[in-house]
């Protein structure tokens, strides 16, 4: 393959994954906005859990974004 | 001379009764619920009496749940063997040849994807069945649904509007693993609540009757709320 046509692909490639990143994080935001919702509708014992689970959930999205990002 | 300050305890009545709590007092009327020990678990998809439940969306004044169900365990069991499946598929990407066409750090792009999908459908899954609940409170029957993450529907109607209970256990696995789904007509708003897949099927619905003869007992005594 042309080293020009090379770039080209895999900086489309990059753009897709950064896109899909993206899409991936605000996912993330509106699991962590439902998991608020559903609490509303029942409150547990396991509430808190959950909370830290759906932050924990977005830092790990957030973070394979900033790879996507940086190391592509 | 009488003795008028002998105080023993024999001989002072209580000025004010113990009073049982609701919890207690569902066990005076109902057979089913005084059979199942309070439920500490979370997790539990059959909870009566359940202590981990601090409140729900629309809950009344004095009202007390006094039986929380989910869908069975076992019908979670596709979703799980998805997500093992899933797990297992990087294994076999060094099969395909568009993979070694790609650097180092796009292999690695593609693979933290993979796994991100993984954890989001595992998540979604989760919450889906964790918070599409049943609840049977002292007052009412209340269905939330959480059909996905951007769907909610919740449903109540009061006890003494319900008109037919019937539990459907059908096929093997069912009968195996004891769950069922409860179809409840009622007189509300909304005529007919689906209990999907509950477990126990036989005995939420032997504990609705007994409410619904508690609850005509309290409208004969005047105890109406």
């Amino acid at each position: 393959m042309p080293i020009e046509l090379n770039e080209l692909f895999f900086g489309f490639l990059k753009v897709l994954f950064v896109v899909a990143g993206v899409l991936y994080v605000v996912f993330s935001v509106v699991a962590i906005r439902q998991i608020y919702t559903m609490q509303k509708s029942l409150m547990t014992s396991l509430s808190g859990k959950l909370r830290t689970l759906g932050y924990v959930h977005l830092v790990f999205a957030v973070l394979v974004l900033l790879f996507f990002i940086v190391s592509l | 001379m009488p003795n008028i300050f002998d105080a023993s305890k024999d001989r002072v009545k209580p000025l004010v009764e113990k009073k049982q709590s609701p919890l207690e007092v569902v066990n005076d009327y109902s057979e089913v619920m005084r059979r199942e020990k309070p439920s500490k678990n979370p997790f539990d998809a059959f909870a009566p009496k359940p202590l981990m439940i601090y409140a729900f969306d629309s809950q009344l004044d004095g009202e007390n749940v006094l039986l929380l169900l989910r869908r069975h365990p076992i019908t979670q069991i596709t979703k799980f063997l998805t997500v093992i499946l899933m797990l297992i598929v990087p294994f076999f990407f060094n099969q395909i040849s568009f993979y070694y066409l790609l650097e180092g750090n796009f292999q690695t792009a593609i693979l933290l994807l993979w796994y991100l999908i993984i954890v989001g459908y595992s998540l979604e899954s989760f919450l889906t069945w964790f918070y599409n609940v049943y609840i049977i409170t002292d007052e009412r029957i209340i269905d939330i649904d959480f059909l996905s993450l951007i769907y909610r529907n919740v449903s109540a109607a009061k006890i003494d509007k319900i008109e037919d209970i019937t539990a459907v256990t059908s096929g093997v696995a069912q009968s195996i693993f004891d769950y069922g789904t409860i179809h409840i007509q009622t007189a509300a708003e909304k005529t007919e609540f689906e209990f999907e897949d509950v477990p126990h099927p036989t005995r939420v619905t032997q504990f609705l009757n007994e409410m619904l003869v508690e609850e005509e007992k309290e409208k004969i005594e005047g105890r109406v709320k």
